[in-house]
């Protein structure tokens, strides 16, 4: 083995070799950074999902519930929530309600639901 | 000929690598894995300190699913087949950390025959003083569903009539439409939990 396959390596591809590691571990910490800020994005929406729910859910079975929020923003991390009824039809047999939560960052999540007392649907349309 | 001259026309491309160069791309490769350490070490503990974060609301997650589905089972009764629930289906009794809820309804979950299914669930420590959210199914021993919980207790109910019962006294309560239960994580975390009981089970309060 003589020539310039056995001549070792040179200062400049040694350089390029640690390089090219330092970009491998910064992608891989870059990618662990976005999976973790995903895990909060991702857990602050569930939370504000659960608190839309439930919201939703009371609504949806107690009569005449007002338009301010019952139980939503107890949950931590929702700070505002607001609600807005609304027809589902022309004659307003069917009564909607959205109920949007806004957390932090001002993430907001809306749901849709049917009020108390509304009909199964098609009930009092034409 | 000499050897030197027969052994390769570059002598010099050949030469390898001087100590100085060796010295300095360890140094720069020292520095570049030190800094990726570094950097490791912090992701680490942030990712400890995300999972310490989240735990406390997977674990109200997953007591409020399972009481949700049973809870909301209460007073079932599909085809009347079975001697029915025992009356009232809900029985909400106080206890020094919070409350016990007993259930009762015939479940046709599982195969084979409807079996009517009376089940307790509340918030205590076990023998080495871990909360544990129980459940306990007839009169057989409890079983821990859920480590961490440390409180359960119905915030409010929604009556027959639909109107929302906030910390409902002592007394009995027919057609029940819905309970709101809070939960409290040994970490201090609360959650409520809005159960619809469509069978409109009788909640009784002691």
């Amino acid at each position: 083995m003589t020539g310039g396959g056995a001549r070792g390596t040179v200062l400049v591809e040694v350089l390029v070799a640690v390089g090219v590691l330092a970009l491998v571990l910064g992608s891989l910490i870059t990618l662990q950074v976005s999976s973790m800020r995903a895990t909060r994005s991702a857990a602050a929406t569930r939370d504000l999902a659960a608190a839309a729910e439930a919201e939703a859910t009371l609504r949806s079975i107690a009569v005449d519930p007002g338009t301010s929020c019952l139980v939503a923003t107890r949950w931590p991390s929702v700070s505002g929530c607001q609600v807005r009824e609304a027809c589902a039809n022309e004659p307003c047999s069917r009564q909607l309600q959205e109920i949007t939560v806004t957390g932090a960052q001002g993430r907001t999540l809306a749901v849709v639901a049917a009020m108390a007392g509304a009909g199964p649907p098609g009930v009092g349309e034409p | 000929m000499s050897r030197r001259a027969k052994l390769g026309s570059a002598p010099l491309t050949a030469r390898g690598l001087t100590v100085v160069e060796v010295l300095v791309a360890l140094a720069i490769a020292a520095i570049v894995l030190g800094i990726t350490a570094s950097l490791l070490s912090s992701a680490r503990a942030a990712t400890a300190a995300q999972a310490s974060d989240t735990e406390p609301a997977r674990v109200l997650d997953l007591a409020a699913e399972i009481l949700a589905e049973e809870i909301g089972l209460a007073g079932f009764e599909p085809w009347q087949l079975t001697s029915g629930p025992a009356e009232p289906a809900i029985v909400v009794s106080h206890t020094l950390t919070g409350q016990v809820l007993t259930v009762s309804f015939v479940d046709d979950r599982l195969a084979g025959p409807a079996l009517d299914r009376v089940l307790t669930f509340e918030a205590s420590e076990d023998s080495s003083g871990r909360p544990q959210l129980y459940r306990r199914s007839g009169t057989s021993s409890r079983q821990p569903v859920v480590a961490g919980i440390t409180r359960l207790a119905v915030q409010a109910l929604v009556s027959a009539t639909g109107v929302l019962v906030p910390n409902p006294p002592p007394g009995s309560y027919p057609g029940v439409r819905g309970l709101v239960l809070g939960l409290r994580e040994e970490a201090g975390t609360e959650r409520l939990v809005v159960i619809r009981t469509p069978s409109s089970p009788q909640v009784e309060v002691r």
